[in-house]
């Protein structure tokens, strides 16, 4: 997925890797540490249960990319979280790249929604995003 | 991947190669397939003469989707019937929109904070 932010590279770094900012908009983080093997954890939304993640920081490119491990306590399977900034004029685009999902076993416990007659569409625009990034 | 079957009494061990259902939607002929079928059922010949590729060709895609389970094939007559399973796809679909609305929350509120703290 990909945005477009107002904001300077390095404004949208901090935001992305310190914790404090982080704390802010992402999760509540204990510690975070864009460190190559830091590890954390923390627990997910409330709509989807309540998921405790496991992530390590695997990929640092200093101000620019970083990568971590996502995988869930209790289920295997195991995916890569990965951050990218791309400094624009005095924008910045940012890419997040979620991979490895399909080692997930689906998840069963969100509310299903009943797709009705344009079901094959929004499966075909929604994956096709999702899988050609 | 090893599935079990249950003859009588005895626990009969196949082997059986499950395709990914990601790959397998993965490519754009293989989502025409579904897209067709998704419609209705049709024969294989119907599915192949709707490409311009070679039979083997179409065959090979047709495998790759009944090995995951979205497309099944059954002999009527003469003639050999595809039909789509659209339960793993929604599955799928339904699995891939629950990270795309985590992801999309998350980037707005990335997007929220980024502009209230700009006002340093």
């Amino acid at each position: 997925m990909e945005r477009t932010y107002n904001a300077p590279v390095d404004k949208v770094w901090n935001a992305i890797t310190d914790v404090g900012q982080m704390r802010k908009w992402y999760f509540e983080l204990e510690d975070f540490k864009p460190e190559v093997g830091f590890t954390f954890e923390f627990s997910g939304q409330s709509d989807c249960g309540d998921y405790v993640h496991f992530c390590k920081v695997t990929e640092v490119v200093d101000g620019r990319k970083i990568t971590y491990s996502w995988s869930y306590k209790d289920y295997e399977g195991m995916s890569y979280v990965s951050w990218e900034l791309f400094p624009e004029g005095e924008q910045t685009r940012l890419v997040l790249t979620h991979t490895g999902l399909e080692t997930f076993p689906p998840m069963k416990d969100f509310t299903r929604e009943s797709f009705t007659g344009g079901w094959t569409y929004f499966v075909h625009d929604a994956l096709k995003k999702f899988l050609e990034g | 991947m090893v599935s079990y079957i249950c003859v009588t009494n005895r626990l009969l061990i196949m082997e059986t190669k499950r395709r990914d259902v990601f790959q397998a939607i993965a490519d754009p002929t293989r989502r025409e397939i579904i897209n067709m079928l998704a419609k209705k059922q049709m024969t294989v010949n119907a599915v192949a003469d709707h490409f311009s590729m070679t039979r083997p060709a179409v065959s090979k895609h047709l495998r790759i989707l009944t090995e995951c389970g979205l497309v099944s094939m059954k002999q009527e007559g003469r003639e050999r019937y595809c039909r789509a399973h659209f339960d793993k796809l929604k599955e799928v679909a339904e699995w891939v929109a629950h990270y795309q609305a985590l992801w999309n929350d998350k980037l707005d509120a990335l997007g929220n904070f980024l502009e209230n703290n700009q006002l340093k």
